[in-house]
């Protein structure tokens, strides 16, 4: 038929993606073949209806809105510390960091010894070490960090710690819960380090039900709207419930204490730096914490195996049942193909709860190592 | 490279549009708005056939890309960015909407207020597109949104999905062969098809 050439131009000529010879053709086409010369204007009034029926201007006040609401969470940032304003977007952002010293194994014995030591210097972050952060933005949170720290340190709660008080809180149930479980490394020999001194605090924000938008739409189930909601401080990754219940009430932001290497300790340990950067999608957090505090654990000896030095980030799709699906690298992974091929497969064998919305989610998460 | 390594590579002009973005001007912002708030509003609209969500979500998505402003890479075009910051969150809102069946009251028409049966037949037509809109695959719907709401090209279109130039021609050619077997199924006026 002299039509088949055709069968695909017609659609293509509507929607505007012929070169100027290629419509010429179908033009000429159509000319002299009926059905083509109908199907062609069947496509035509369809685009136009769409084109048309949609034309629409937006609210007179919608620019003035969006200019307001930023202007608001400008002046919010420069009044209180960044994760302390109101006004920012309840997208839930959990920036949990642990780090271990790489070539440091951090064994029980050692974090008691070093507890007795270190009792008097809380280790704050230096300003050398804040200029190190690749971010701009950190410098603001930092600061305001410190501000905060002082506050709550004011008030009785726990703030930025030597490494081995911080080692002690973190010896909770649930931690050792949470070794027990994994089955790779025996409990009591491993712990979480306290994260490092001098990582930025994080912004945690509740992402809350908007019961309507800005233009009063009503909110749809398990639609996380952005709207203003309160930030609340940054958790360990370890700290599980407790820390989420110091989050819900507003609680000290745990910190950050960098487990320097110390002169005489030869023991050597490459640890990754696991932070959950965000929950897309309504998922228990202290669980979803629980599970990727296993996934550090296993990451530990493998990475000093390989003894890459890079951050990855990585998105981790959950199903409406709980089922991690498609665990992917969000940018460059490592060099080694084994390595990320290792990690791929731990996270498989993670076991997330079904969202609470039923619908599917993504966690995302970042390894560093250094 | 990072941000700073950005503003002071010579490819960078400090003073354009998307290097003064990334640095967080409101007037950069609000220039960013003027030039695709329509865009975005009308790709809202056809994405959601309703008014209240499509002002939302477009309010929603000018704040989302001053939050991840920094994440953008001055050198390169705003345009097709901004669409995929759009695109990402219209499909988690559209993820969050139930199926809704052929003859369900929630889908709303536009308001309409004709003044001659013209008019008439015009706004009814109207409300016949919008419910076929409504009616449409999610992947569909956002794909014709793009094409018809900014006037994307073709590889803007794909850049803005994250899809192959293949895959977006596909689509486009498959979203609207459904919008019209949808716009028939409803009873749209074939004549104005």
């Amino acid at each position: 038929m002299a039509c088949k050439p055709f069968a695909d131009k017609l659609e293509a000529y509507c929607l505007g993606m012929l070169s100027a010879e290629e419509k010429a053709r179908v033009q000429q086409h159509v000319q002299t073949c009926g059905p083509c010369q109908r199907k062609l204007a069947l496509h035509q009034k369809a685009v136009g209806l769409i084109a048309k029926a949609f034309d629409q201007n937006p609210p007179d006040d919608l620019r003035s809105k969006v200019m307001a609401h930023l202007q608001d969470v400008k002046a919010q940032k420069t009044h209180w510390g960044y994760w302390a304003a109101p006004g920012l977007v309840s997208v839930a952002v959990l920036l949990l960091i642990i780090k271990i010293q790489p070539g440091q194994i951090v064994k029980k014995q050692a974090m008691e010894a070093a507890r007795v030591k270190q009792e008097s210097t809380p280790p704050m972050p230096s300003a050398p070490q804040l200029a190190q952060q690749p971010k701009i933005e950190l410098a603001g949170k930092v600061k305001a960090a410190k501000e905060t720290t002082k506050k709550k340190a004011s008030a009785g709660l726990a703030e930025t710690k030597p490494l081995a008080n911080i080692a002690a809180a973190i010896e909770s149930e649930e931690t050792k819960d949470v070794r027990q479980r994994s089955s790779k490394y025996p409990a009591d020999e491993y712990l979480f380090a306290p994260a490092a001194a001098g990582m930025p605090p994080a912004v945690a924000l509740e992402s809350g039900p908007e019961k309507r938008g800005e233009y009063g739409a009503p909110a749809e189930a398990g639609d996380a709207r952005l709207s203003r909601a309160q930030a609340v401080p940054p958790v360990m990754l370890s700290e599980d419930a407790k820390t989420d219940d110091a989050i819900k009430a507003g609680g000290p932001m745990k910190s950050e204490a960098l487990g320097q290497p110390k002169a005489g300790d030869n023991k050597k340990v490459m640890a990754p730096l696991l932070s959950l950067v965000e929950i897309k999608g309504e998922m228990d957090r202290a669980q979803v914490l629980r599970e990727l505090g296993k996934l550090n654990h296993m990451l530990a000896d493998r990475i000093k195996q390989d003894g890459e030095v890079k951050t990855v980030r990585m998105t981790i799709a959950v199903d409406r049942q709980g089922k991690i699906i498609s665990p992917a690298f969000a940018g460059p992974a490592f060099n080694s193909s084994q390595l990320n091929q290792y990690i791929i497969d731990e996270i498989k064998t993670l076991h997330f709860d079904q969202p609470q919305d039923s619908l599917p989610a993504t966690v995302i998460i970042a390894i560093e190592v250094k | 490279m990072n941000i700073r390594e950005l503003f002071t590579s010579s490819a960078i002009d400090p003073a354009s549009l998307e290097a003064r973005f990334v640095a967080g001007e409101m007037p950069a912002m609000e220039e960013i708005m003027e030039n695709f708030e329509k865009g975005i509003y009308q790709v809202g609209l056809r994405l959601f056939a309703r008014p209240d969500l499509a002002a939302d979500f477009c309010h929603d998505v000018f704040i989302k890309i001053h939050e991840k402003r920094h994440r953008f890479n001055p050198a390169k075009p705003l345009k097709p960015w901004i669409f995929r910051v759009a695109v990402n969150l219209g499909r988690d809102r559209l993820r969050r909407q139930r199926e809704v069946p052929l003859d369900d009251p929630r889908i709303q028409e536009p308001e309409v207020g004709p003044q001659s049966e013209n008019d008439l037949l015009a706004e009814e037509t109207k409300a016949q597109v919008w419910k076929a809109m409504k009616l449409l695959k999610p992947i569909h719907r956002e794909v014709l949104a793009l094409r018809f709401s900014s006037d994307l090209k073709l590889h803007e279109i794909a850049h803005a999905l994250n899809i192959s130039l293949g895959t977006a021609k596909v689509r486009l050619f498959r979203g609207l062969k459904a919008f019209e077997e949808v716009f028939v199924q409803i009873g749209g006026d074939t004549n104005g098809l």
